[in-house]
């Protein structure tokens, strides 16, 4: 039980795991829903979320946004940056998750390819948002928490 | 006995697997790969129960005799004691 988490992927061809952190928020939620990660049988493609490894060896699971080369660009879905990361730092793909009780197949349902397809095109609105959030909030702050 | 980390288990493959969730998955970060018996067993062993009411449990739902039923049961706390898995 104690094999990484790569190991366990090629061992056994798919993991269920629970995703910790908020870069992929709101479809996952910190600790809360559980993530099917398969090793990757097919070309990678625009949208699909992946499993990689950092230089530092964290696991990091990701949304691809292009590809450029030999290398993927990748952010989270909660995230303002990019990643450049090469094929051979990938170790698995997400099949699906469980939103608490409710399995979504990555492959088959309608409303997650929706939300695939709307969360990109929607990126700088939303992250304009956070910026004005963030600025208004600390506005906030200095105006009535300042002692 | 019980199970030490708050666990759910959901269908992989064909076959059932449970992880720890919420704040238990900091301790616990596995998967445990079951089969249907001893899916049904994790899932009492959530609360508190005896190896006796386990085995009981299993002669119910499954039909087994209670011999059986039993060596089921010390058989897999056993590998979950070892694996530190039991709030002994």
């Amino acid at each position: 039980m104690n094999s990484s988490i790569a190991d366990r992927i090629e061992k056994d061809g798919v993991i269920l795991g629970v995703p910790v952190g908020y870069s992929m928020w709101p479809m996952l939620r910190d600790r809360r829903d559980q993530i099917v990660v398969e090793k990757p049988t097919r070309p990678l493609k625009k949208g699909d979320v992946v499993l990689f490894l950092r230089a530092d060896g964290q696991y990091v699971l990701h949304r691809i946004r292009r590809r450029e080369g030999s290398k993927y660009i990748i952010r989270g879905d909660n995230c303002d940056y990019d990643e450049r990361v090469s094929a051979d730092s990938i170790v698995g793909v997400l099949r699906g998750f469980y939103r608490g009780d409710r399995y979504v197949d990555c492959g088959k349902s309608a409303g997650y390819r929706m939300y695939s397809a709307l969360w990109d095109t929607t990126r700088l609105p939303r992250a304009a948002y956070r910026r004005v959030k963030g600025a208004a909030y600390g506005v906030y702050r200095r105006v009535f928490k300042k002692k | 006995m019980k199970l030490k980390y708050k666990f759910v288990i959901r269908e992989v493959g064909g076959a059932p697997v449970a992880v720890a969730v919420g704040a238990d998955s900091a301790d616990f970060s596995g998967m445990v790969k079951l089969n249907d018996t001893g899916a049904f067993l994790f899932g009492l062993m959530n609360e508190h129960h005896t190896e006796k009411e386990l085995a009981a449990a299993l002669c119910e739902k499954y039909d087994v005799s209670e011999k059986d039923a039993l060596a089921a049961v010390l058989s897999l706390c056993g590998r979950l004691s070892s694996e530190g898995l039991l709030d002994e």
